[in-house]
């Protein structure tokens, strides 16, 4: 078991009559990257500035290594932020941007001079310690307020949307940059970010958070694997979503009956979060799911052990490494299949209208309620 | 949409009103006070044209350069309280909750609507011996009294023999009060557009760093509002150094500065040669003060290295 080092206790946050965060509790441990990640105005930047102190509480408390730190000042904490607009000093040029924390701090002007190259150079902003702010790229401009908050030597480092503003070639770079950083300096990085794959990339563990509740924290791959309900599911990735409209107990497990995909036996435990109702009127909030890169399309009856669906050939997206099908079921529904790019160039339009059928292992299938409880 | 400015008919024709009003009001009137500041009196009424320097001469005699230098003086002095009182009004309307603000604006700008005769005598009614303030200052003085009354401390005499009421029309403190009373709108504004635009998260990023709000101020809030304030001064300044009005009335003729001086000279004096000399000494003056103004911009972008 590792150490604790921020823990949020119950914190709701309230703006007015609007309930930005309600009730969220979360240990981060000492040294990993945690995301926290969520659609637009879920609560994240508040969930941010709670913990460098901007704002606080209306209830709950957050201890930083076991202490009490719900009170503090933004400038009392051992704790520093980058901000999304990474809000660099712009009438100080770059060493004097990265040594003002050091300076509040009163250090020694011999030692400041020496942490300040040291930031610099982990960075890689050596080079351009005299510039002023607005001779520097969107990219360099945050390296400099990264350097600024790391040469504090923070125990936890915040990071807000940091790599949002920049360019998509960019963003990838500064994703493997910041990990490594971060594994160089071992100080604990709690990352806001809208992007799951950013999230999934770089995170040790993730927090999923919807309109100020949390849905579920865990590591990218089990989140991957087993999302807590169908919000997360398509949150993290996408999913080809099938409402379940009838539970019933079998020997081996229970039966799942769909419109779409008629009865399907499902050979183990369903989630205890998913209530199989007493009788068939009830209503069930389940949905059985498959992630599109676990779909297939052929011409061809596919084979007894798949799930399939028949259904119309759609449009197909280039993206690179593969495309993307897209099958329109008889209902109007459509769903989607990752596909490799060969076999994209040999199918037909849309226009013509070909019938196929989109298939799958039943293994890849996830049996998820449609909204797990709030943790 | 086709270039406008291209072609000349309708550009004279947009340009027109501009050009006849700039004319009839600006060029004209000033033309006629630059060359009777050249000129001498022939008779009572007449006006003639000799290039002659007395007029300017006249400037330096230590009577005038006194006055001038009170003028400046007290506009100096005006302005920097003005300063100091503005940017805390204007850092209070530039972090005002969004519904609170157009309502403190509104408040700031009120004064502009009323006659500045008006307040100006509304301030003499403040001001005077048996004015409001003194009434204020008398009532604590008597509180203050009685409290000692009560303390049994009356032998020691703190308080003195006995209220004496603050004398402030007719010395420079009330005319100062006047002046900082009706600049201080415009010192607000300009400082308090520059707090508004000013990126929140950069005074956040301070505090983060471990600065209080005092070093934050210092280092990031003010540095990065210096043009807002410089601004402010001098558009503060100018005014403050052509007051009439407030020289006249709360000075009671005690404190006159240099528009009361070019005023007599139009009417009582019926020097309008020496009157126009110095209208335009305190024009050129004003605008020196711009020019140093852009070449205090020019450096500052030159410093912040903007090749
Ligand atoms: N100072 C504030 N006053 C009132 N409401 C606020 C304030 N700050 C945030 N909110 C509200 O709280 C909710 C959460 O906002 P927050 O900024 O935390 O969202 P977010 O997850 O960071 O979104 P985004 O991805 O768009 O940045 C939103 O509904 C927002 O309108
Ligand atoms: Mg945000």
């Amino acid at each position: 078991m590792t150490d604790t080092i921020v823990s949020i206790r119950g914190i709701t946050k309230r703006f007015g009559s609007v309930e930005a965060l309600k009730n969220i509790s979360i240990d981060i441990q000492q040294g990993e990257i945690f995301a926290l990640l969520g659609p637009s105005g879920c609560g994240k930047s508040t969930l941010l500035r709670l913990i460098s102190g901007f704002e606080s509480p209306s209830e709950g408390e957050l201890l930083l290594d076991g202490n009490d730190m719900t009170a503090l000042p933004p400038n009392k904490r051992p704790i520093n932020m980058v901000f999304q607009s990474y809000a660099v000093f712009p009438h100080m040029n770059v060493e004097d941007n990265v040594a003002y924390g050091l300076k509040m701090e009163k250090v020694p002007a011999k030692e400041i001079k020496e942490r300040v190259a040291i930031a610099l150079e982990q960075v890689h902003l050596s080079n351009f310690s005299q510039r002023k702010p607005d001779q520097l790229s969107g990219g360099q401009r945050q390296r400099v307020a990264l350097a600024r908050a790391l040469v504090k030597r923070p125990r936890v480092l915040l990071l807000d949307e940091p790599l949002s503003a920049l360019d998509a070639k960019l963003r990838d770079a500064m994703r493997l940059e910041l990990v490594k950083l971060q594994e160089s300096v071992g100080v604990t990085f709690i990352i806001v970010t809208h992007d799951q794959a950013e999230a999934m990339a770089m995170a040790d563990r993730i927090a999923v958070l919807e309109s100020g509740t949390l849905r579920q924290v865990a590591s990218p791959a089990e989140l991957y694997a087993h999302p807590a309900d169908a919000f997360v599911a398509d949150f993290i990735g996408n999913i080809n979503a099938f409402d379940v409209q009838q539970i019933s107990t079998i020997d081996t497990g229970v039966a799942l009956h769909i419109d779409e995909l008629g009865v399907i036996e499902w050979f183990s435990e369903p989630p205890s979060t998913i209530s199989i109702p007493a009788s068939s009127e009830d209503k069930v909030e389940a949905t059985l799911s498959v992630r599109p890169e676990h779909v297939s399309i052929s011409t061809t009856i596919p084979a007894n052990d798949q799930v399939s669906i028949e259904g119309t050939l759609g449009d197909i997206a280039f993206q690179g490494q593969h495309s993307i099908a897209e099958i329109r079921l008889d209902n109007g529904r459509s769903i989607s299949a990752i596909i490799a790019n060969d076999q994209a160039l040999i199918l037909p339009g849309a226009n013509k209208q070909l019938r196929i059928w989109a298939h799958w292992s039943i293994n890849n299938m996830l049996l998820l309620p449609k909204k797990a409880p709030p943790l | 949409m086709q270039d406008i400015s291209g072609k000349k008919s309708v550009f004279f024709a947009f340009s027109a009103p501009t050009f006849i009003w700039l004319t009839l009001f600006f060029v004209v009137p000033l033309g006629i006070i630059w060359l009777y500041s050249f000129g001498e009196n022939v008779t009572i009424t007449k006006i003639e044209t000799t290039w002659t320097l007395d007029n300017y001469r006249r400037i330096l005699e230590p009577e005038i350069l006194q006055l001038i230098g009170r003028s400046f003086w007290l506009a100096f002095v005006s302005t920097v309280i003005c300063l100091f009182v503005g940017f805390p009004m204007a850092l209070v309307i530039a972090t005002a909750s969004f519904k609170a603000k157009p309502w403190l604006l509104l408040l700031i700008m009120l004064p502009f609507w009323t006659n500045l005769l008006i307040r100006t005598y509304a301030l003499l009614n403040i001001l005077g011996t048996r004015g409001r303030l003194n009434d204020v200052l008398r009532w604590l003085y008597e509180r203050a009294e009685q409290f000692q009354a009560m303390l049994g401390l009356e032998r020691l005499n703190l308080l003195g023999d006995g209220f004496t009421p603050l004398t402030l029309l007719g010395t420079p403190a009330g005319v100062i009060y006047g002046i900082v009373y009706v600049s201080l709108p415009f010192t607000i504004l300009p400082i308090y557009s520059a707090l508004e635009r000013m990126d929140n998260s950069l005074l956040e990023a301070s505090m983060d760093l471990g600065a209080g709000q005092l070093q934050t101020a210092r280092n990031i809030l003010i540095p990065l509002a210096m043009s807002g304030i410089v601004t402010a001064a001098i558009i503060t300044f100018i005014p403050a150094l052509g007051q009439f009005l407030t020289p006249d009335l709360l000075g009671r003729g005690q404190v006159d500065m240099i528009a009361n001086v070019i005023e007599r000279q139009f009417k009582k004096a019926n020097d309008w040669p020496f009157g126009s000399a110095i209208s335009l000494t305190l024009l050129y003056a004003t605008f020196i003060l711009l020019a140093l103004r852009s070449f205090y911009d020019a450096a500052r972008s030159k410093r912040e290295g903007r090749m």
